[in-house]
Protein backbone atom coordinates (compact mmCIF):
# COMPACT_ATOMS: atom_id res chain seq x y z
CA UNK A 1 0.00 0.00 0.00
CA UNK A 2 2.72 2.34 0.68
CA UNK A 3 5.75 0.87 -0.61
CA UNK A 4 5.11 2.26 -3.37
CA UNK A 5 6.83 5.95 -3.07
CA UNK A 6 10.59 5.80 -4.80
CA UNK A 7 12.14 9.17 -3.70
CA UNK A 8 14.77 8.62 -1.71
CA UNK A 9 14.65 5.18 -2.62
CA UNK A 10 17.69 3.31 -3.81
CA UNK A 11 17.98 1.14 -6.99
CA UNK A 12 20.60 -1.80 -6.87
CA UNK A 13 22.31 -2.12 -10.18
CA UNK A 14 25.81 -1.51 -11.68
CA UNK A 15 26.14 1.15 -13.82
CA UNK A 16 28.26 4.35 -14.33
CA UNK A 17 25.97 6.30 -12.74
CA UNK A 18 26.29 3.95 -9.38
CA UNK A 19 29.76 4.15 -9.39
CA UNK A 20 30.32 7.92 -9.48
CA UNK A 21 31.30 10.14 -6.47
CA UNK A 22 28.41 11.18 -4.47
CA UNK A 23 29.89 15.00 -4.38
CA UNK A 24 30.21 14.82 -8.52
CA UNK A 25 26.37 13.61 -8.55
CA UNK A 26 24.92 15.90 -6.40
CA UNK A 27 26.78 19.03 -7.69
CA UNK A 28 25.73 17.23 -11.04
CA UNK A 29 21.97 17.23 -9.90
CA UNK A 30 22.89 21.24 -9.19
CA UNK A 31 23.73 22.07 -12.04
CA UNK A 32 20.86 20.27 -13.74
CA UNK A 33 18.42 22.03 -11.00
CA UNK A 34 19.78 25.86 -12.46
CA UNK A 35 19.42 24.97 -16.04
CA UNK A 36 15.88 24.14 -15.76
CA UNK A 37 15.01 27.31 -14.27
CA UNK A 38 17.77 29.51 -16.17
CA UNK A 39 15.70 30.10 -19.17
CA UNK A 40 12.53 29.58 -20.32
CA UNK A 41 12.97 28.50 -24.20
CA UNK A 42 11.76 25.61 -25.56
CA UNK A 43 15.17 24.62 -27.25
CA UNK A 44 17.14 24.53 -24.17
CA UNK A 45 14.26 21.92 -22.63
CA UNK A 46 14.93 20.20 -26.03
CA UNK A 47 18.91 19.89 -24.51
CA UNK A 48 17.85 19.37 -20.70
CA UNK A 49 15.66 16.38 -21.81
CA UNK A 50 18.02 14.95 -24.39
CA UNK A 51 20.31 15.18 -21.41
CA UNK A 52 18.07 13.57 -18.76
CA UNK A 53 17.09 10.50 -20.86
CA UNK A 54 20.96 9.89 -21.91
CA UNK A 55 21.26 9.92 -18.00
CA UNK A 56 18.84 7.52 -17.38
CA UNK A 57 19.76 5.28 -20.16
CA UNK A 58 23.56 5.39 -18.43
CA UNK A 59 21.53 4.56 -14.87
CA UNK A 60 20.35 1.37 -16.03
CA UNK A 61 17.39 2.35 -13.82
CA UNK A 62 14.17 1.13 -15.44
CA UNK A 63 12.31 4.05 -16.94
CA UNK A 64 8.71 2.86 -14.89
CA UNK A 65 11.09 3.35 -11.37
CA UNK A 66 10.65 7.14 -12.15
CA UNK A 67 7.10 7.28 -12.90
CA UNK A 68 6.29 5.54 -9.96
CA UNK A 69 7.72 8.45 -8.07
CA UNK A 70 5.79 10.66 -9.91
CA UNK A 71 2.55 9.68 -8.97
CA UNK A 72 2.15 10.67 -5.69
CA UNK A 73 2.97 14.15 -6.70
CA UNK A 74 0.76 14.62 -9.60
CA UNK A 75 -2.17 15.97 -7.35
CA UNK A 76 -0.27 19.11 -6.50
CA UNK A 77 1.10 19.03 -10.32
CA UNK A 78 -2.38 19.13 -11.34
CA UNK A 79 -3.63 21.99 -8.86
CA UNK A 80 -0.56 24.18 -9.90
CA UNK A 81 -1.64 23.88 -13.78
CA UNK A 82 -4.95 24.56 -12.75
CA UNK A 83 -4.24 27.75 -10.82
CA UNK A 84 -1.79 29.42 -13.37
CA UNK A 85 -4.37 28.10 -16.41
CA UNK A 86 -7.00 30.37 -14.20
CA UNK A 87 -5.77 32.87 -12.54
CA UNK A 88 -3.27 34.29 -15.23
CA UNK A 89 -3.57 37.83 -16.79
CA UNK A 90 -2.77 38.48 -20.43
CA UNK A 91 -4.50 37.94 -24.21
CA UNK A 92 -7.37 35.82 -23.39
CA UNK A 93 -7.95 33.09 -25.85
CA UNK A 94 -10.90 31.10 -24.56
CA UNK A 95 -13.55 32.69 -22.14
CA UNK A 96 -16.66 30.83 -20.97
CA UNK A 97 -18.77 32.29 -17.93
CA UNK A 98 -16.67 33.06 -15.08
CA UNK A 99 -13.80 31.13 -16.46
CA UNK A 100 -10.95 33.02 -18.98
CA UNK A 101 -8.43 31.52 -20.35
CA UNK A 102 -5.17 33.51 -21.54
CA UNK A 103 -1.74 32.86 -23.94
CA UNK A 104 -0.22 33.51 -21.11
CA UNK A 105 -1.50 31.15 -18.25
CA UNK A 106 -1.37 28.43 -20.76
CA UNK A 107 2.47 29.50 -21.65
CA UNK A 108 2.85 29.35 -17.96
CA UNK A 109 1.16 26.29 -17.14
CA UNK A 110 3.17 24.39 -19.58
CA UNK A 111 6.47 25.40 -18.65
CA UNK A 112 5.45 25.26 -15.11
CA UNK A 113 4.75 21.17 -15.74
CA UNK A 114 8.10 21.06 -18.05
CA UNK A 115 10.37 21.91 -15.04
CA UNK A 116 8.44 19.88 -11.69
CA UNK A 117 8.47 16.84 -14.25
CA UNK A 118 11.80 17.25 -14.83
CA UNK A 119 12.85 18.54 -11.51
CA UNK A 120 11.40 15.39 -9.69
CA UNK A 121 12.47 12.65 -12.30
CA UNK A 122 16.46 14.38 -12.31
CA UNK A 123 16.47 14.05 -8.44
CA UNK A 124 14.72 11.10 -7.68
CA UNK A 125 17.55 9.99 -10.56
CA UNK A 126 19.92 11.08 -8.10
CA UNK A 127 18.80 9.39 -5.06
CA UNK A 128 18.00 5.95 -7.03
CA UNK A 129 21.33 5.53 -7.81
CA UNK A 130 23.27 6.65 -4.31
CA UNK A 131 23.24 4.94 -1.23
CA UNK A 132 21.35 7.02 1.39
CA UNK A 133 25.10 6.82 3.17
CA UNK A 134 26.85 7.79 0.02
CA UNK A 135 24.36 10.61 -0.38
CA UNK A 136 25.39 11.48 3.16
CA UNK A 137 28.70 11.47 2.83
CA UNK A 138 28.18 13.59 -0.20
CA UNK A 139 26.19 15.83 0.99
CA UNK A 140 28.41 16.62 4.59
CA UNK A 141 31.49 16.81 2.28
CA UNK A 142 30.21 19.56 -0.73
CA UNK A 143 28.63 21.54 2.41
CA UNK A 144 31.74 21.58 4.76
CA UNK A 145 32.62 25.13 4.00
CA UNK A 146 29.45 26.07 6.22
CA UNK A 147 31.31 24.54 9.11
CA UNK A 148 33.36 28.06 9.01
CA UNK A 149 29.82 29.84 9.85
CA UNK A 150 29.30 27.45 12.72
CA UNK A 151 26.56 25.49 10.85
CA UNK A 152 26.79 21.65 12.28
CA UNK A 153 27.02 20.16 9.02
CA UNK A 154 28.28 16.83 10.32
CA UNK A 155 24.98 16.69 12.59
CA UNK A 156 22.89 17.80 9.78
CA UNK A 157 24.11 15.41 7.73
CA UNK A 158 23.87 12.36 10.28
CA UNK A 159 19.94 13.51 10.56
CA UNK A 160 19.16 13.03 7.16
CA UNK A 161 20.99 9.42 7.12
CA UNK A 162 19.02 8.17 9.93
CA UNK A 163 15.93 9.86 8.86
CA UNK A 164 16.42 7.93 5.18
CA UNK A 165 17.25 4.66 6.89
CA UNK A 166 14.17 4.71 8.78
CA UNK A 167 11.67 5.79 5.60
CA UNK A 168 11.11 2.17 4.78
CA UNK A 169 10.86 0.46 8.22
CA UNK A 170 8.23 3.05 9.58
CA UNK A 171 6.80 2.53 6.38
CA UNK A 172 6.32 -0.99 7.03
CA UNK A 173 5.55 -0.52 10.22
CA UNK A 174 2.23 1.29 9.29
CA UNK A 175 1.75 -1.12 6.61
CA UNK A 176 1.53 -3.53 9.70
CA UNK A 177 -0.44 -1.19 12.24
CA UNK A 178 -2.84 -0.91 9.60
CA UNK A 179 -3.56 -4.03 9.00
CA UNK A 180 -3.90 -4.66 12.41
CA UNK A 181 -6.30 -2.70 12.88
CA UNK A 182 -8.23 -3.34 9.56
CA UNK A 183 -8.59 -6.77 11.54
CA UNK A 184 -10.43 -4.93 14.31
CA UNK A 185 -13.00 -3.83 11.47
CA UNK A 186 -11.60 -0.20 11.38
CA UNK A 187 -12.45 1.65 8.58
CA UNK A 188 -10.51 4.19 6.88
CA UNK A 189 -12.36 4.66 4.07
CA UNK A 190 -15.92 5.75 4.68
CA UNK A 191 -17.33 8.64 6.81
CA UNK A 192 -16.83 12.53 5.91
CA UNK A 193 -13.51 14.19 6.76
CA UNK A 194 -13.90 14.16 10.52
CA UNK A 195 -14.84 10.64 10.71
CA UNK A 196 -11.66 9.72 8.42
CA UNK A 197 -9.16 12.00 10.59
CA UNK A 198 -10.42 10.51 13.67
CA UNK A 199 -10.16 6.98 11.62
CA UNK A 200 -6.49 7.50 11.23
CA UNK A 201 -5.49 7.89 15.30
CA UNK A 202 -5.30 3.86 15.45
CA UNK A 203 -2.33 4.17 12.82
CA UNK A 204 -0.96 7.28 14.03
CA UNK A 205 -0.58 6.71 17.67
CA UNK A 206 1.12 3.20 17.58
CA UNK A 207 3.15 4.63 14.88
CA UNK A 208 4.42 7.79 16.90
CA UNK A 209 5.09 5.65 19.72
CA UNK A 210 6.84 3.11 18.02
CA UNK A 211 9.18 5.91 16.19
CA UNK A 212 9.92 7.00 19.83
CA UNK A 213 11.15 4.17 20.70
CA UNK A 214 13.09 3.31 18.51
CA UNK A 215 14.85 6.71 18.51
CA UNK A 216 15.42 5.81 22.15
CA UNK A 217 17.21 2.62 21.04
CA UNK A 218 19.19 4.39 18.30
CA UNK A 219 20.16 7.19 20.82
CA UNK A 220 20.84 4.47 22.96
CA UNK A 221 23.27 2.27 20.83
CA UNK A 222 25.18 5.43 19.80
CA UNK A 223 26.01 6.10 23.07
CA UNK A 224 27.01 2.95 23.71
CA UNK A 225 29.78 2.88 21.03
CA UNK A 226 30.96 6.43 22.09
CA UNK A 227 29.21 8.15 19.31
CA UNK A 228 29.56 12.65 20.07
CA UNK A 229 29.51 14.20 17.14
CA UNK A 230 31.35 15.28 13.95
CA UNK A 231 34.58 16.69 15.91
CA UNK A 232 37.78 14.63 14.93
CA UNK A 233 35.54 11.83 13.50
CA UNK A 234 37.32 9.76 10.69
CA UNK A 235 35.74 7.85 8.05
CA UNK A 236 35.74 4.15 6.89
CA UNK A 237 36.04 5.08 3.47
CA UNK A 238 36.53 8.43 2.65
CA UNK A 239 35.49 10.06 -0.37
CA UNK A 240 38.29 10.32 -3.18
CA UNK A 241 38.19 11.91 -6.34
CA UNK A 242 38.78 9.20 -9.35
CA UNK A 243 39.50 9.82 -13.01
CA UNK A 244 35.67 9.42 -14.11
CA UNK A 245 34.86 12.02 -11.85
CA UNK A 246 36.95 14.47 -12.96
CA UNK A 247 35.47 13.79 -16.50
CA UNK A 248 32.00 13.77 -14.95
CA UNK A 249 32.82 17.52 -13.65
CA UNK A 250 34.33 18.53 -17.69
CA UNK A 251 30.79 17.16 -18.99
CA UNK A 252 28.61 19.27 -16.20
CA UNK A 253 30.76 22.35 -17.66
CA UNK A 254 29.96 21.90 -20.98
CA UNK A 255 26.58 21.10 -20.34
CA UNK A 256 26.23 24.61 -18.76
CA UNK A 257 28.57 25.86 -21.63
CA UNK A 258 25.83 24.57 -24.36
CA UNK A 259 23.04 25.61 -22.17
CA UNK A 260 23.47 29.08 -21.73
CA UNK A 261 24.70 29.08 -25.51
CA UNK A 262 21.32 27.67 -26.77
CA UNK A 263 20.18 30.19 -24.55
CA UNK A 264 20.94 33.23 -25.44
CA UNK A 265 22.00 32.63 -29.06
CA UNK A 266 18.65 30.51 -30.22
CA UNK B 1 -16.12 -27.07 7.89
CA UNK B 2 -15.51 -23.60 8.68
CA UNK B 3 -13.44 -22.54 6.34
CA UNK B 4 -11.79 -23.74 2.68
CA UNK B 5 -8.85 -22.72 1.30
CA UNK B 6 -8.75 -23.80 -2.15
CA UNK B 7 -5.67 -23.66 -4.23
CA UNK B 8 -4.49 -20.22 -3.13
CA UNK B 9 -1.19 -18.85 -4.95
CA UNK B 10 0.32 -14.94 -3.97
CA UNK B 11 3.26 -13.24 -5.23
CA UNK B 12 3.98 -9.67 -3.69
CA UNK B 13 4.27 -7.23 -6.43
CA UNK B 14 8.16 -6.47 -5.26
CA UNK B 15 9.46 -10.03 -5.52
CA UNK B 16 9.30 -12.35 -8.51
CA UNK B 17 9.22 -16.21 -6.61
CA UNK B 18 5.41 -16.66 -5.78
CA UNK B 19 5.58 -16.56 -1.85
CA UNK B 20 1.95 -19.06 -1.58
CA UNK B 21 1.97 -21.66 -4.17
CA UNK B 22 -1.17 -23.87 -5.01
CA UNK B 23 -2.33 -24.05 -1.41
CA UNK B 24 -5.43 -25.74 -0.14
CA UNK B 25 -6.74 -27.58 3.08
CA UNK B 26 -9.51 -26.46 5.33
CA UNK B 27 -10.60 -25.45 8.98
CA UNK B 28 -12.77 -27.52 10.92
CA UNK B 29 -14.88 -26.77 13.97
CA UNK B 30 -13.14 -26.54 17.34
CA UNK B 31 -9.70 -27.95 16.50
CA UNK B 32 -6.22 -26.26 16.92
CA UNK B 33 -4.37 -26.17 13.84
CA UNK B 34 -0.79 -25.14 13.87
CA UNK B 35 1.47 -23.88 11.18
CA UNK B 36 5.48 -24.34 11.08
CA UNK B 37 7.95 -23.50 8.50
CA UNK B 38 11.25 -21.99 8.47
CA UNK B 39 11.02 -17.86 8.74
CA UNK B 40 10.06 -16.54 5.01
CA UNK B 41 7.84 -20.25 4.33
CA UNK B 42 5.46 -17.89 4.17
CA UNK B 43 3.45 -18.66 7.03
CA UNK B 44 2.27 -14.64 7.61
CA UNK B 45 1.37 -13.92 4.41
CA UNK B 46 -0.93 -17.18 4.36
CA UNK B 47 -2.84 -16.17 7.48
CA UNK B 48 -3.26 -12.35 5.93
CA UNK B 49 -5.33 -14.21 3.02
CA UNK B 50 -7.68 -15.99 5.56
CA UNK B 51 -8.81 -12.76 7.18
CA UNK B 52 -8.67 -11.08 3.26
CA UNK B 53 -5.87 -8.43 4.45
CA UNK B 54 -4.12 -10.36 0.88
CA UNK B 55 -6.43 -11.25 -1.52
CA UNK B 56 -4.92 -14.30 -2.93
CA UNK B 57 -3.75 -13.97 -6.94
CA UNK B 58 -5.55 -17.55 -7.90
CA UNK B 59 -7.80 -19.82 -6.15
CA UNK B 60 -10.58 -18.70 -3.10
CA UNK B 61 -11.13 -19.24 0.24
CA UNK B 62 -14.77 -19.85 1.51
CA UNK B 63 -16.05 -19.55 4.18
CA UNK B 64 -19.17 -21.06 5.60
CA UNK B 65 -19.65 -22.40 1.79
CA UNK B 66 -19.42 -18.16 0.68
CA UNK B 67 -16.67 -17.19 -1.52
CA UNK B 68 -15.14 -14.73 0.51
CA UNK B 69 -13.49 -12.62 -2.55
CA UNK B 70 -16.97 -12.32 -4.39
CA UNK B 71 -18.00 -8.47 -5.25
CA UNK B 72 -21.28 -8.55 -2.65
CA UNK B 73 -18.99 -10.40 0.27
CA UNK B 74 -18.28 -7.68 3.09
CA UNK B 75 -15.10 -8.91 4.02
CA UNK B 76 -15.20 -6.53 7.03
CA UNK B 77 -18.20 -9.18 8.10
CA UNK B 78 -15.07 -12.22 7.31
CA UNK B 79 -12.92 -9.90 9.49
CA UNK B 80 -15.05 -9.46 12.56
CA UNK B 81 -15.62 -13.58 12.07
CA UNK B 82 -12.24 -14.30 11.80
CA UNK B 83 -9.63 -12.58 14.04
CA UNK B 84 -6.14 -12.22 13.43
CA UNK B 85 -3.60 -11.11 16.05
CA UNK B 86 -0.62 -10.34 14.99
CA UNK B 87 3.17 -11.34 15.78
CA UNK B 88 3.98 -8.78 18.23
CA UNK B 89 0.61 -7.64 18.69
CA UNK B 90 1.10 -4.93 21.29
CA UNK B 91 2.36 -2.68 18.96
CA UNK B 92 -1.39 -2.17 17.39
CA UNK B 93 -2.62 -0.89 20.81
CA UNK B 94 -3.36 3.21 20.90
CA UNK B 95 -6.57 3.96 23.73
CA UNK B 96 -5.52 6.16 27.01
CA UNK B 97 -6.75 3.27 28.65
CA UNK B 98 -6.96 -0.80 28.30
CA UNK B 99 -10.55 -1.34 28.38
CA UNK B 100 -11.32 1.50 25.93
CA UNK B 101 -8.96 -0.12 23.59
CA UNK B 102 -10.40 -3.51 23.87
CA UNK B 103 -13.79 -1.78 22.79
CA UNK B 104 -12.35 -0.88 19.38
CA UNK B 105 -13.14 -3.96 17.75
CA UNK B 106 -16.87 -4.61 19.02
CA UNK B 107 -17.69 -1.02 18.58
CA UNK B 108 -16.33 -1.28 14.83
CA UNK B 109 -18.80 -4.44 14.56
CA UNK B 110 -21.46 -2.00 15.68
CA UNK B 111 -22.25 -3.25 19.21
CA UNK B 112 -23.56 -0.31 21.35
CA UNK B 113 -21.48 1.11 24.15
CA UNK B 114 -22.87 -1.35 26.80
CA UNK B 115 -22.97 -4.41 24.88
CA UNK B 116 -19.18 -3.45 23.50
CA UNK B 117 -18.70 -2.98 27.05
CA UNK B 118 -19.56 -6.10 28.25
CA UNK B 119 -17.39 -7.77 25.47
CA UNK B 120 -14.39 -5.85 26.58
CA UNK B 121 -14.94 -7.14 29.87
CA UNK B 122 -15.34 -10.79 29.42
CA UNK B 123 -12.50 -10.63 26.85
CA UNK B 124 -10.27 -9.24 29.43
CA UNK B 125 -10.71 -11.51 31.83
CA UNK B 126 -10.64 -14.82 29.88
CA UNK B 127 -6.54 -13.63 29.11
CA UNK B 128 -6.48 -12.78 32.69
CA UNK B 129 -6.00 -9.64 32.90
CA UNK B 130 -6.70 -7.84 36.29
CA UNK B 131 -9.69 -5.51 36.84
CA UNK B 132 -6.83 -2.86 38.76
CA UNK B 133 -5.23 -2.32 35.31
CA UNK B 134 -8.42 -2.27 33.43
CA UNK B 135 -7.87 1.73 33.61
CA UNK B 136 -4.30 2.41 33.41
CA UNK B 137 -2.95 3.55 29.89
CA UNK B 138 -1.70 0.08 27.81
CA UNK B 139 1.91 1.84 27.15
CA UNK B 140 2.58 1.47 31.32
CA UNK B 141 1.89 -1.92 30.95
CA UNK B 142 4.60 -4.81 30.89
CA UNK B 143 5.13 -6.41 27.58
CA UNK B 144 3.35 -9.95 28.50
CA UNK B 145 0.28 -8.12 29.75
CA UNK B 146 0.73 -5.54 26.68
CA UNK B 147 0.17 -8.78 24.63
CA UNK B 148 -2.68 -10.06 26.45
CA UNK B 149 -4.63 -7.19 26.27
CA UNK B 150 -3.94 -7.01 22.54
CA UNK B 151 -5.05 -10.70 22.38
CA UNK B 152 -8.54 -9.46 24.02
CA UNK B 153 -9.13 -6.66 21.57
CA UNK B 154 -9.20 -9.40 19.10
CA UNK B 155 -11.01 -11.57 21.28
CA UNK B 156 -13.84 -9.09 22.18
CA UNK B 157 -15.29 -9.55 18.13
CA UNK B 158 -15.97 -13.43 19.51
CA UNK B 159 -14.54 -14.59 16.15
CA UNK B 160 -15.40 -18.08 15.71
CA UNK B 161 -11.59 -18.96 13.77
CA UNK B 162 -8.97 -17.13 15.82
CA UNK B 163 -5.54 -17.18 14.53
CA UNK B 164 -2.47 -16.15 16.20
CA UNK B 165 0.64 -15.88 14.71
CA UNK B 166 3.72 -16.39 16.50
CA UNK B 167 1.66 -14.96 19.63
CA UNK B 168 4.14 -16.78 22.39
CA UNK B 169 6.79 -14.93 20.83
CA UNK B 170 9.18 -13.12 23.65
CA UNK B 171 6.78 -14.50 26.14
CA UNK B 172 8.32 -15.95 29.71
CA UNK B 173 8.10 -19.66 30.30
CA UNK B 174 4.69 -19.42 32.77
CA UNK B 175 2.98 -16.68 30.44
CA UNK B 176 3.62 -19.37 27.09
CA UNK B 177 2.00 -21.75 29.51
CA UNK B 178 -1.19 -19.64 30.48
CA UNK B 179 -1.16 -18.23 26.90
CA UNK B 180 -1.59 -22.04 25.47
CA UNK B 181 -3.81 -23.53 28.04
CA UNK B 182 -6.09 -19.89 27.29
CA UNK B 183 -6.22 -21.30 23.59
CA UNK B 184 -7.17 -24.55 24.53
CA UNK B 185 -9.95 -23.55 26.82
CA UNK B 186 -11.32 -21.05 23.67
CA UNK B 187 -11.71 -23.83 21.80
CA UNK B 188 -13.37 -26.40 24.22
CA UNK B 189 -15.80 -23.55 25.60
CA UNK B 190 -16.54 -21.19 22.91
CA UNK B 191 -15.75 -23.52 20.32
CA UNK B 192 -13.67 -22.16 18.26
CA UNK B 193 -10.66 -22.92 15.45
CA UNK B 194 -7.43 -22.05 16.62
CA UNK B 195 -4.61 -21.37 13.50
CA UNK B 196 -1.85 -20.91 15.45
CA UNK B 197 2.07 -20.01 13.78
CA UNK B 198 4.17 -21.50 16.23
CA UNK B 199 8.03 -22.02 16.12
CA UNK B 200 8.38 -24.39 18.90
CA UNK B 201 7.45 -28.37 18.33
CA UNK B 202 7.11 -29.12 22.27
CA UNK B 203 3.83 -26.88 22.34
CA UNK B 204 3.26 -28.10 18.63
CA UNK B 205 2.78 -31.82 20.02
CA UNK B 206 1.30 -31.07 23.10
CA UNK B 207 -1.40 -29.11 22.07
CA UNK B 208 -2.21 -29.32 18.28
CA UNK B 209 -4.90 -31.80 16.46
CA UNK B 210 -3.37 -30.86 12.89
CA UNK B 211 0.35 -29.76 12.20
CA UNK B 212 0.64 -27.97 8.57
CA UNK B 213 4.43 -27.83 7.68
CA UNK B 214 5.49 -24.89 5.35
CA UNK B 215 7.67 -24.93 2.58
CA UNK B 216 8.90 -22.31 0.06
CA UNK B 217 4.92 -21.54 0.10
CA UNK B 218 3.81 -24.80 -0.45
CA UNK B 219 2.42 -26.99 2.06
CA UNK B 220 4.75 -30.43 3.12
CA UNK B 221 2.90 -31.81 5.52
CA UNK B 222 -0.60 -31.58 7.15
CA UNK B 223 -1.34 -34.38 8.90
CA UNK B 224 -1.50 -34.58 12.56
CA UNK B 225 1.40 -34.21 15.03
CA UNK B 226 2.47 -37.93 15.30
CA UNK B 227 2.42 -38.36 11.93
CA UNK B 228 4.55 -35.23 11.11
CA UNK B 229 7.01 -35.89 13.46
CA UNK B 230 7.71 -39.25 12.29
CA UNK B 231 9.59 -37.51 9.39
CA UNK B 232 12.16 -36.52 11.45
CA UNK B 233 15.07 -35.87 8.85
CA UNK B 234 12.73 -34.27 6.02
CA UNK B 235 11.83 -31.94 9.03
CA UNK B 236 15.41 -31.16 10.12
CA UNK B 237 16.12 -30.75 6.47
CA UNK B 238 14.11 -28.27 6.31
CA UNK B 239 15.60 -26.76 9.02
CA UNK B 240 12.67 -27.52 11.14
CA UNK B 241 12.84 -29.84 14.28
CA UNK B 242 10.98 -32.20 16.07
CA UNK B 243 10.01 -32.17 20.00
CA UNK B 244 12.86 -32.40 22.78
CA UNK B 245 11.37 -35.50 24.01
CA UNK B 246 11.46 -37.39 20.65
CA UNK B 247 15.37 -36.28 20.40
CA UNK B 248 15.61 -37.96 23.57
CA UNK B 249 13.83 -41.13 22.48
CA UNK B 250 16.19 -41.40 19.73
CA UNK B 251 19.36 -41.51 22.31
CA UNK B 252 17.60 -44.02 24.36
CA UNK B 253 17.43 -46.03 21.24
CA UNK B 254 20.69 -45.20 20.47
CA UNK B 255 21.57 -46.47 23.54
CA UNK B 256 20.09 -49.65 23.67
CA UNK B 257 16.79 -49.19 24.48
CA UNK B 258 14.51 -50.73 22.37
CA UNK B 259 11.87 -48.04 22.75
CA UNK B 260 9.59 -47.03 19.84
CA UNK B 261 11.18 -43.44 19.26
CA UNK B 262 8.05 -41.87 17.71
CA UNK B 263 6.76 -40.56 20.57
CA UNK B 264 6.20 -36.27 20.69
CA UNK B 265 4.50 -36.04 24.28
CA UNK B 266 6.10 -35.80 27.77
CA UNK B 267 3.15 -38.76 28.38
CA UNK B 268 3.86 -40.99 25.56
CA UNK B 269 7.46 -41.09 25.93
CA UNK B 270 6.82 -42.08 29.94
CA UNK B 271 4.53 -44.96 28.72
CA UNK B 272 7.26 -46.12 26.58
CA UNK B 273 9.86 -46.04 28.79
CA UNK B 274 7.95 -48.10 31.71
CA UNK B 275 7.24 -50.45 28.90
CA UNK B 276 11.41 -50.85 28.39
CA UNK B 277 11.78 -52.27 32.00
CA UNK B 278 8.08 -54.23 31.95
CA UNK B 279 6.23 -51.55 33.87
CA UNK B 280 4.02 -50.56 31.19
N1 LIG C 1 5.10 -6.97 2.67
C1 LIG C 1 5.92 -7.71 1.92
N2 LIG C 1 6.35 -7.28 0.73
C2 LIG C 1 7.16 -8.03 -0.04
N3 LIG C 1 7.58 -9.24 0.28
C3 LIG C 1 7.20 -9.75 1.45
C4 LIG C 1 6.34 -9.02 2.34
N4 LIG C 1 6.11 -9.77 3.43
C5 LIG C 1 6.79 -10.91 3.24
N5 LIG C 1 7.44 -10.92 2.07
C6 LIG C 1 8.25 -12.02 1.51
O1 LIG C 1 7.48 -13.18 1.50
C7 LIG C 1 8.20 -14.29 1.98
C8 LIG C 1 7.45 -14.96 3.11
O2 LIG C 1 7.37 -14.11 4.21
P1 LIG C 1 6.47 -14.40 5.47
O3 LIG C 1 5.09 -14.70 5.01
O4 LIG C 1 6.63 -13.25 6.40
O5 LIG C 1 7.13 -15.70 6.06
P2 LIG C 1 7.15 -16.27 7.54
O6 LIG C 1 6.04 -15.62 8.31
O7 LIG C 1 6.98 -17.74 7.36
O8 LIG C 1 8.50 -15.96 8.10
C9 LIG C 1 9.56 -13.78 2.39
O9 LIG C 1 10.47 -14.17 1.41
C10 LIG C 1 9.43 -12.28 2.41
O10 LIG C 1 10.58 -11.68 1.90
MG1 LIG D 1 6.10 -14.48 10.08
Amino acid sequence: MLRDITLGQYYQTNSLLHRLDPRVKIMGTLVYIISLFLFRNLFVYLVVLGCLVSMIKLSKVPFSFMVRGLQPVMMILFLTVICNLLFTKGTVVYSVWLITITREGIELAFYMTVRFIMLIIGSTLMTLTTTPTQLTDGLESVLSPLNKIKVPVHEVAMMMSIALRFIPILMEEADKIMKAQLSRGADFETGNIFHRVKGMLPILVPLFISAFKRADDLAMAMDARCYRGGEGRSKMRPLIYKNVDRRAYMVMIIYLIIIVAVGVFV
Amino acid sequence: MRMIVDHISYTYKENKKPTIQDVSFEIKEKEILTIIGQTGSGKSTLIQQMNGLLRPDTGTIYYHGKDVFDKDYHLRDLRSKVGLVFQYPEYQLFESDVFSDVCFGPKNQGMSKKQAELKAFAALRMVGVPEELFYVSPFELSGGQKRRVAIAGVLAMEPEILILDEPAAGLDPQGRKELLSMLVKLKEEKNMSIVLVSHSMDDVAEYAERVMVLRDGKIAYLDTPKNVFSHKEELEAMGLSVPQITHLMYSVRAAGGMVDVNCHTIAEAKEAILKLYGRG
